[in-house]
């Protein structure tokens, strides 16, 4: 386990609960103006964004809650936490095997799969998860289960970080 | 009685050619079939699922967006706006009644084969106009700078629509349109239907998904269709899943439909006249007990993934047992289904050993196991054109997508559209 505390990562939990009622507002991508960031800096700071991404994801219930949108704060806050890193190499495979056929060669959405593109990690990572659960949120929930059960803690917050970054 | 002698015969000498095709493998192989080297051009990019394309002899091509409408790509690159989805801005004339869900919206595409003289275009959507809604093929009158359409009618209006979500894979509404468009050498207008889901759609006489049309160009049935008895007259052959590939033999002049399978065997099939497909996903039947919302297609276990040669017992692609007569398929993609789409046939000598094979795109699946797939496959006939006899994988000079459409064009290329967004076109040699 790499990343955050295991506690806030299971389904069902009070820290993950909350993140499920707040409804998606596209207009508040913290997460975009990150991969934008990404992109630009340095190895370290890379290091130290993608772990504000990672806290965000999963212990970001009551940030999501409180529509904080400064990642840098964000990361500021996150400093004496143990400096780790999502591993995008990882997720890319996990791409091109899981999400690729439908989503798109780009998760630009294809045919009546959703795009991903867009989505923040955080997003990414809610759906995973409420998919991984068993409960059924869309007429294509069957397929997004089957796929996010195989999907571990580590896996989830990989891939939510790729697909919402590598494309932009 | 005449279509059971004729598929009886089709049987047989299936099953004996498919002993002498197996023989071949070695020759074939040495002869290194999947050596043609191919060029690749983007045409169009950045689009919104184009699912079809139609050429004129001087390069003119017509394309659907699923979402947006239909436009014309002039000889010279140009691009005009032609008849739009709803209220989509940017096109020349809108269709208010279009929409677009889940798998349905703005689909096949067709020239009039006489368009020099009448200027006629043919299109297949889904609409609002009838409650429940439904596909609707369209005929327009193209202006002659190709810019708008006009004297828009609706030669065919009750193609089923799913309306309401079900509990399946898949299962949003809008499923199952079938959607290809494809005038054969006789001037007949074929279009292909799916099952939207609705296990008794296959076999109604007179619901017309899951079926192949045969019309004019008003809409009438083909005289000589010749379904059983009570069944529409505008039925060419039924009991089909949902087919979106159809190609005509260049030399026998067969229809040929490419269909998606049910999590198992995508099948190619010689259509008959009259011919059923077999294809019969009603619960209570078959050996079947109940199924999720009366539809047993993605049964059993339709939330995981399972053997596949299984699933096709439970609820076969084409169910002999039910129906002794079905046509058979000529090729099950090996038993998995992978998104097969669409179909066409290569012509000219550039293409070498492949001249005149079928080509079938395949869009790909990620779900229970089954390997993705995304491809075109080159599919080679016998000398009696009565059945597969090889089958190889386009080596492609690009990345793989989701291979929707591929359309043979004047110049001797192939162009294929990929729902991510791009239209391609791939010319032998260099």
């Amino acid at each position: 386990m790499r990343v955050a505390d295991r506690g806030a990562l299971s389904p069902g939990s009070s820290a993950f609960e909350p993140a499920r009622g707040v409804p998606l507002d596209l207009s508040r991508r913290p997460f975009r103006k990150l991969g934008a960031k990404l992109a630009m800096e340095s190895v370290s700071m890379l290091k130290t964004h993608v772990l504000a991404a990672v806290m965000l994801v999963f212990g970001g219930a009551s940030w999501a809650g409180s529509h904080a949108t400064d990642t840098t704060a964000a990361a500021d806050t996150d400093a004496s936490a143990p400096a780790e890193t999502v591993d995008l190499e990882a997720a890319e495979r996990i791409f091109r095997k899981s999400c690729r056929a439908c989503h798109g060669n780009k998760a630009q959405g294809a045919a009546s799969y959703p795009e991903l593109a867009d989505k923040t990690p955080e997003y990414i990572a809610e759906k995973l998860e409420i998919y991984r659960s068993g409960e059924k949120i869309g007429p294509n929930s069957i397929l997004m289960i089957s796929h996010a059960k195989k999907l571990s803690d580590e896996d989830i917050a990989n891939i939510s970080v790729y697909v919402a970054t590598a494309f932009d | 009685m005449l279509h059971a002698t004729s598929f009886s015969a089709l049987s047989l000498s299936a099953a004996l050619l498919a002993g002498t095709a197996f023989l071949s493998v070695p020759a074939f192989a040495q002869n290194g079939l999947n050596t043609t080297s191919l060029q690749h051009e983007i045409v169009l990019d950045g689009l919104d699922n184009p699912w079809d394309m139609a050429f004129l002899e001087d390069g003119t091509m017509l394309f659907t967006e699923k979402c947006l409408g239909l436009s014309v790509r002039m000889p010279d690159g140009s691009v005009n706006a032609l008849y739009g989805v709803g209220e989509t801005e940017g096109y020349a004339s809108n269709g208010a009644d279009l929409f677009c869900e889940g798998q349905a919206g703005m689909m096949g595409v067709a020239f009039d084969p006489d368009f020099g003289e009448n200027r006629r275009i043919y299109v297949y959507s889904t609409s609002n106009m009838s409650d429940p809604h439904t596909n609707r093929l369209m005929r327009f009158t193209l202006s002659e700078d190709f810019t708008s359409v006009s004297d828009r009618t609706d030669i065919v209006d009750d193609v089923p629509y799913k309306m309401a979500a079900s509990d399946h894979p898949f299962g949003g509404p809008g499923a199952h349109n079938g959607g290809r468009v494809r005038f054969d050498a006789n001037g007949h207008l074929f279009l292909t239907t799916g099952d939207t889901h609705n296990g008794e759609v296959p076999q109604s006489p007179t619901m017309m998904g899951s079926k192949v049309l045969r019309i004019d160009t008003d809409g009438t049935a083909i005289a000589d269709n010749s379904p059983p008895d009570g069944f529409d007259p505008r039925t060419y052959t039924y009991g089909h899943r949902n087919i979106q590939g159809i190609a005509f033999h260049p030399e026998t002049g067969a229809a040929i439909t490419a269909e998606h399978g049910p999590w198992h065997s995508d099948e190619i099939t010689i259509l008959q006249n009259g011919g059923n497909a077999g294809w019969d996903p009603r619960p209570n039947m078959a050996g079947r007990g109940d199924c999720p919302d009366n539809y047993c297609g993605y049964s059993p276990n339709q939330e995981g993934g399972m053997n596949r040669y299984e699933r096709a017992a439970f609820m076969p692609m084409t169910d002999f047992d039910t129906y002794p007569d079905a046509m058979p398929p000529i090729w099950n993609n090996n038993g998995w289904s992978q998104g097969t789409s669409s179909a066409a046939f290569l012509d000219g000598d550039a293409w070498g050993d492949w001249n005149g094979a079928m080509v079938v795109g395949i869009m790909g699946i990620g779900f229970g196991g089954t390997p993705i797939g995304q491809r075109i496959d080159v599919i080679q006939f016998n000398d009696d054109n009565t059945d597969v006899e090889d089958v190889t994988e386009m080596t492609l000079p690009m990345d793989t997508g989701r291979f929707r459409s591929v359309v043979m064009g004047p110049d001797g290329s192939l162009y294929t559209s990929i729902d991510e967004g791009t239209i391609y076109k791939l010319t032998p040699g260099g």
